[in-house]
C-alpha cells in the first residue's frame, strides 16, 4: 500500500492522480451502495418506474439539430474559414431555433448572422489582430 | 411538418457546404509544395523579399505560452520589424512547445511558421517529445535572429559560495550537505544542471556529486519562491530576470547573486561564466548559448525560405533592431538558413553526447 | 518628487481617453462569454508599443479593472459566467433577474465591484511591504491548504447532496490533471488516440463556457427553445428597485469579501477565481439567512463581486514589491514593462516612484470610470434579457467559438472541447449531478496538485510536513476543519428537515 503511494520522479505524474482516483472510488461506493440497497428493497428495477431521461415531448429536432450543427460548424471553420462558415451557420442556428421558414424570420436571421459574423471578424480579427479559426 | 422541412433545409445546406469545402481543399493543393522538392539542394534562389512578402499574412507559433518570456519578446520584435518593413502581417501566437512542434511538422504551406530556440531539439533529446514525430529533420530550419547570453544559475546572496566552482569545492568540504538546484525538466536548464553534475562528479567524485539534486519546477517566479522558501539552494534563470534581485538595496531575504553563466560573459557585468570557472566535461569546457531560430514546414518553398532569409538579414543588421533587442537583454545575430542548418545539427550532436553521458533525472531529483 | 507635474502628466487628454477606452473594452471582453480580462490585456499588449510606459499602463490597468468587472453582466442576466471569477455571481444574481430585479442586481454588483476595487487599492497603497512579507511566508504547504480551504465551498454549495458534490469536485480535479505533467514532461490520463490534442489537457475557458453556456443551450433546445426568453415575472413592474441602502448591514460582508479577494490576489500562483469562491463560502458560513443564499440574496452577490475586484489591487502587491505577479492577468501585465525594456524587481517602487504613483492613480481613475461606465447605462444593458433566446443563442455560440479558439492563441481543439463539455454539462444536469463542484474542482485541481507535489518534493516525501510547518498551517487547518464541520452540520439539518417534510 505504502509502495503504491510512494513519490518518485519518474512516476510523479501519476502520484496525485492515484490519490484522487482512490478517493473517487471510495466515495463513489459510499454513494452508490446505499442507493442500490434501497433500490433493490423497493423493487425500483421494475419497468415503468424509471425516471425519464428527456423531458416530456422533448424537441428532438432542436436538440439533435443543435448538436449536429455545432459539429458541422467547427468542421466548416477548418475548411472554409471563419467568416463564411460563421455567416452560414449562425444563419442556420437562427433558422433552427426559430423553427419557421417565414420570409420575415429568414430575413432577420440573415441580418443577424451577417452583422454578428462580420462584426466579430472585423473587430477581433482585423482591429485586434486576434487569430481566428 | 414544417419543422421537419426546416431541419432538412438546414442539414442539406450544411452538408453541401461542408462537402464543397472538402473538395476545394483536395483539388487545389498548395502549389508551393509540389514545386519545391526538398531534395533539390543546388542552385541559389533569387527572390526579392519585398515583392514576395508584401501583403502576406503569416502566423508564427512559438514554443512558449508566456507573453513575457524571451521567446515571445524576441520573436515579436523581429516579426514586428519585418511586418513594418515589408508591409506584411506576421502575428506571434504563444501556443506552447508541444503544440508548436505539432503545428510545424504537420503544416502544409507557409502560412504558419515556428520561432523557437534550442529547445526544438533539446526537448526531443531529453525524451519530452517523440523523436519520430518532432526531430529537426521533420522541418526546415530557417534563419537565426538572435541569442540569449543570460542562461545562468543564481543562489541566495548569503550562500557560502560565489561561483559554481566554489560550490563544488564547498560541497566536497561538506559531504553531508545536500544542494538542490531548481530547474525545468527537458530544456536548457536541465542541460546546465547536467553539466554541473558531470563536472562535480569528474572533479570531486560521484559521492559528492550525489549530493547535488535537481528540484524540478516551472517558471522563474516559482523557482524564486522555492529558493526563498528554502526548498532549493540555487536556481536556473535568465540573467535579465534575476538582475533586479542582485542590486544593492534589495532586502536580504530576497537578494540573489549570479554564480555561473552558461554562455559567454556579459558586458558590464562581473558574472563568472562556466568556462572561466573551468566547468568542463571530459576536459572540454562547457559553453552553451541559447539561439533563436525560425523553422518552416517541410512544404515551404525555396523562394519562401530565401525571402525570409533576406528579410531577417535586412532587419537583423539594422541598428534599430540591434538596439531594441539589447534593450530587452538579448543579442542580435544574423545567420541564414544554410548557416543555421549546419550549425544547429552540429550543436545537436554535441549536446546529445552530454546528455547521453549523464544519469537521467530519475536519479537526480530528490 | 513633484506631485503637481506628475498629476499633470497623468491627467492628459490622451491618458484619460486611454483609461476610458481600456475600461470600456475591458468590460466588453469580460462580458463576452469566453473572453477574459487576461485575454483583453494580452490582445492590447502589442498595441502599447506606440505609447510610453505611463500611457500603456493606464490603458492596461483599465482593461484589467474593466475585464474583471464585466463578467458580472452575463452572469446576472443570462446565468453564464463571463469569466471564471464570476461563477459565484450567477448563484444569486440570476435568481434576482428571474424575479425581475435584473437592474437592481446589476447595480448592486457594480457598486460592490467598486467597493472591492477601492479596498484592495487602499491595501496596495498603504500596506504593500508588510503584505508582501506575509505573502512569501506562504510556501507550497500553505498554498496547498489555502486551495483546499477554497475547495470547501463545494461542501457548502451542495446542500443536501454533499457526497455527490464532493465526488463531482474530485472528478473535476481528475479531469484537470489530464495532459502533460510539467515536472517530468510525461503524458497521463489521456487515451493514446488523443495524445496530440490533449498534450496540455483541457483548457479552462472552453470547459467553463461549454459546461455553462452551451450546456444550458442544449437544455433549452430540448425544450424547443421557447420564444419568450423569460417568465412574465422578469418584467414585474413592482420588483424591488436599487437603492444604496441595499448595502445597509453589509459592511462586514464587504470588508471580509474584499479582504479575502485581496489576499488571494497577493498569493502568487493561486488562481484568481479562487477569490470569489472563498469569499462566497465564507459569506454563506457567516450569514444569518443561509437558506436565502443561492436564491437571490444580495449578500451573496455583494460578496462575489467585491471579492473578484478585490483581486486587482492584491495581485499587484507581489508584482510591484517583488516582481512576482499575483495572478494570470498581472503576469501578462509584466509584458508591458518587458516590451519597454524594463524589468520589475524588488526595487521597483523605490526606483520608479513616478510609475508607482501612476499605477495607484490610474487604478483609482479606472475603478471610478468602471463604475460610471457601467452604473448609468444599466437600464439599457438590462434589456438584454428581452432579446429572444432564439436570436441570442446563435450569437452566443459565435462568441464562445471565438473565445475558445483565441484563449490559447489559436488552438482548434479548444473549440472541440467546447462541444465535449456542452454535452457533458447537458448530461450532468440530466443525471442531476451538480456541475458547479465539477468546475470548481477543475479550476483548482491543477494548483492543488502542483503545491501538493511541490511541498512533498521540498520535504523529501514526508507527509507530516503539512502539519508541522508552523502556525500559519495550523490556522489554515482549523479553518478547513471548521468549514467542513459546519457544512456537515448543515447537511444533517437539511436532511432531517427533508425527512420531516416527506413525512
Amino acid at each position: 500500500m505504502a509502495e503504491f503511494f510512494q513519490y518518485r520522479y519518474s512516476t510523479s505524474h501519476y502520484f496525485f492522480p492515484k490519490i484522487i482516483i482512490t478517493l473517487l472510488i471510495v466515495l463513489g461506493l459510499i454513494i452508490i451502495i446505499p442507493k442500490i440497497i434501497k433500490a433493490v428493497k423497493s423493487g425500483a428495477f421494475s419497468k415503468g418506474n424509471r425516471p425519464h431521461f428527456f423531458v416530456e415531448n422533448y424537441d428532438k429536432l432542436k436538440l439533435f439539430g443543435t448538436l449536429a450543427l455545432l459539429i458541422l460548424y467547427i468542421l466548416a471553420l477548418e475548411w472554409v474559414g471563419f467568416l463564411i462558415a460563421s455567416i452560414i451557420f449562425i444563419f442556420l442556428f437562427n433558422v433552427l431555433f426559430c423553427g419557421t421558414l417565414q420570409p420575415k424570420s429568414l430575413l432577420i436571421s440573415a441580418i443577424i448572422s451577417v452583422v454578428a459574423s462580420v462584426g466579430v471578424w472585423y473587430i477581433f480579427g482585423v482591429v485586434f489582430n486576434v487569430t481566428l479559426p | 411538418m414544417k419543422k421537419l422541412l426546416c431541419l432538412m433545409l438546414v442539414m442539406v445546406m450544411a452538408f453541401s457546404l461542408v462537402a464543397c469545402g472538402g473538395t476545394t481543399t483536395t483539388t487545389t493543393p498548395a502549389p508551393a509544395a509540389s514545386e519545391a522538392p526538398a531534395e533539390n539542394e543546388g542552385g541559389e534562389v533569387e527572390v526579392d523579399p519585398a515583392e514576395f512578402l508584401k501583403g502576406k499574412t503569416i502566423r508564427v507559433v512559438i514554443g512558449s505560452t508566456s507573453v513575457t518570456g524571451d521567446t515571445y519578446l524576441t520573436s515579436d520584435l523581429v516579426t514586428r520589424m519585418i511586418s513594418e518593413k515589408y508591409e506584411c502581417n506576421i502575428k506571434v501566437d504563444p501556443i506552447g512547445a508541444g503544440r508548436a512542434l505539432e503545428e510545424i511538422v504537420t503544416v502544409k504551406g507557409e502560412d504558419t511558421i515556428m520561432m523557437f530556440h534550442d529547445m526544438t531539439y533539446l526537448g526531443v533529446l531529453f525524451g519530452a517529445y517523440d523523436e519520430e514525430d518532432y526531430k529537426l529533420e521533420n522541418m526546415i530550419v530557417g534563419a537565426s535572429y538572435g541569442f540569449n547570453p543570460g542562461d545562468s544559475f543564481s543562489a541566495v546572496a548569503s550562500a557560502p559560495y560565489d561561483t559554481i566552482a566554489e560550490l563544488g569545492q564547498w560541497m566536497s568540504e561538506n559531504p553531508t550537505e545536500t544542494v538542490r538546484l531548481a530547474v525545468e525538466a527537458g530544456g536548457v536548464s536541465q542541460l546546465g544542471f547536467n553539466a554541473i553534475y558531470m563536472w562535480i562528479s569528474e572533479t570531486y567524485g560521484e559521492e559528492i556529486a550525489a549530493n547535488l539534486k535537481a528540484f524540478v519546477t516551472g517558471s522563474t517566479d516559482e523557482k524564486l519562491q522555492a529558493l526563498w522558501d528554502g526548498n532549493c539552494q540555487g536556481i536556473y534563470a535568465a540573467a535579465s530576470a534575476v538582475e533586479e534581485y542582485t542590486l544593492d538595496g534589495v532586502d536580504d531575504q530576497l537578494k540573489l547573486k549570479v554564480i555561473g553563466l552558461m554562455g559567454g560573459s556579459i558586458e558590464g557585468k562581473d558574472w563568472p561564466t562556466f568556462e572561466e570557472q573551468g566547468i568542463a566535461i571530459g576536459g572540454t569546457p562547457f559553453v552553451f548559448t541559447k539561439e533563436y531560430i525560425a523553422c518552416y514546414g517541410l512544404g515551404a518553398s525555396k523562394e519562401f525560405v530565401a525571402a525570409m532569409d533576406a528579410a531577417f538579414e535586412d532587419v537583423c543588421n539594422s541598428t534599430e533592431y540591434i538596439e531594441a533587442i539589447e534593450a530587452l537583454g538579448y543579442k542580435a545575430q544574423c545567420l541564414t538558413s544554410e548557416e543555421v542548418n549546419e550549425h544547429i545539427y552540429n550543436k545537436r550532436a554535441e549536446m546529445a553526447a552530454v546528455i547521453a553521458n549523464c544519469p537521467s533525472f530519475d536519479d537526480l531529483v530528490g | 518628487m513633484d506631485y503637481m507635474s506628475l498629476f499633470a502628466s497623468i491627467f492628459t487628454l490622451q491618458n484619460l481617453t486611454m483609461a476610458a477606452l481600456g475600461v470600456v473594452m475591458g468590460i466588453i471582453f469580460g462580458a463576452i462569454p469566453g473572453m477574459t480580462a487576461t485575454m483583453a490585456v494580452a490582445v492590447f499588449l502589442p498595441l502599447t508599443y506606440a505609447y510610453d510606459l505611463q500611457t500603456s499602463l493606464i490603458l492596461l490597468l483599465g482593461l484589467y479593472v474593466g475585464g474583471i468587472s464585466g463578467g458580472l453582466v452575463p452572469a446576472i442576466l443570462i446565468n453564464i459566467p463571463g469569466t471564471p471569477s464570476s461563477i459565484t455571481t450567477c448563484f444569486d444574481g440570476y435568481p434576482m433577474t428571474l424575479r425581475g430585479e435584473g437592474e437592481r442586481a446589476l447595480k448592486i454588483g457594480v457598486t460592490a465591484s467598486l467597493l472591492g476595487g477601492l479596498f484592495s487599492l487602499a491595501c496596495l497603497w498603504l500596506f504593500t511591504p508588510p503584505l508582501a512579507q506575509l505573502a512569501i511566508k506562504f510556501s507550497a504547504v500553505e498554498k496547498f491548504l489555502v486551495i483546499l480551504f477554497a475547495m470547501t465551498i463545494i461542501a457548502a454549495l451542495s446542500k443536501g447532496k454533499m457526497k455527490e458534490g464532493i465526488w463531482m469536485g474530485l472528478l473535476g480535479v481528475l479531469i484537470a490533471m489530464m495532459g502533460t505533467f510539467d515536472d517530468n514532461n510525461k503524458l497521463r490520463l489521456v487515451p493514446d488516440l488523443f495524445r496530440k490534442e490533449l498534450i496540455y489537457g483541457f483548457s479552462l475557458l472552453p470547459v467553463l463556457i461549454g459546461l455553462f453556456a452551451l450546456g444550458q443551450m442544449l437544455e433549452e433546445a430540448e425544450r424547443g427553445m421557447p420564444k419568450e426568453n423569460v417568465d412574465s415575472a422578469m418584467f414585474n413592474k413592482d420588483a424591488r428597485k436599487f437603492s444604496f441602502s441595499d448595502f445597509k448591514g453589509q459592511t462586514i460582508n464587504v470588508l471580509r469579501s474584499s479582504a479575502l479577494g485581496t489576499f488571494m490576489g497577493i498569493l502568487p500562483g493561486v488562481g484568481g477565481s479562487a477569490a470569489s469562491l472563498m469569499a462566497y463560502s465564507q459569506t454563506k458560513n457567516f450569514s444569518k439567512n443561509k437558506d436565502e443564499l443561492g436564491k437571490g440574496a444580495t449578500e451573496g452577490l455583494i460578496s462575489s463581486e467585491s471579492a473578484n475586484n478585490g483581486l486587482t489591487g492584491g495581485a499587484l502587491i507581489p508584482l510591484l514589491s517583488m516582481g512576482i505577479p499575483g495572478d494570470s492577468t498581472t503576469a501578462v501585465l509584466v509584458g508591458a514593462f518587458a516590451l519597454q525594456g524594463m524589468s520589475i524587481g524588488p526595487l521597483f517602487i523605490t526606483k520608479y516612484p513616478d510609475l508607482w504613483y501612476t499605477i495607484l492613480i490610474a487604478l483609482v481613475l479606472c475603478n471610478l470610470l468602471m463604475f460610471a461606465v457601467m452604473f448609468f447605462p444599466i437600464k439599457l444593458i438590462a434589456k438584454i434579457v428581452r432579446v429572444p433566446k432564439q436570436r441570442m443563442y446563435p450569437v452566443i455560440i459565435l462568441m464562445c467559438v471565438v473565445g475558445a479558439y483565441a484563449a490559447n492563441y489559436g488552438v482548434m481543439f479548444d473549440v472541440w472541447s467546447l462541444v465535449i463539455f456542452a454535452v457533458l454539462g447537458y448530461l450532468f444536469s440530466k443525471l442531476k449531478l451538480p456541475a458547479t463542484p465539477f468546475l470548481i474542482g477543475f479550476i483548482l485541481g491543477g494548483d492543488l496538485e502542483h503545491y501538493f507535489v511541490d511541498a512533498l518534493k521540498g520535504s523529501g516525501g514526508d507527509l507530516t510536513v503539512f502539519f508541522t510547518r508552523g502556525p500559519i498551517c495550523w490556522v489554515l487547518w482549523l479553518m478547513i476543519l471548521a468549514s467542513v464541520a459546519y457544512a456537515v452540520i448543515q447537511e444533517r439539518g437539511s436532511k432531517k428537515e427533508a425527512k420531516k417534510e416527506a413525512e
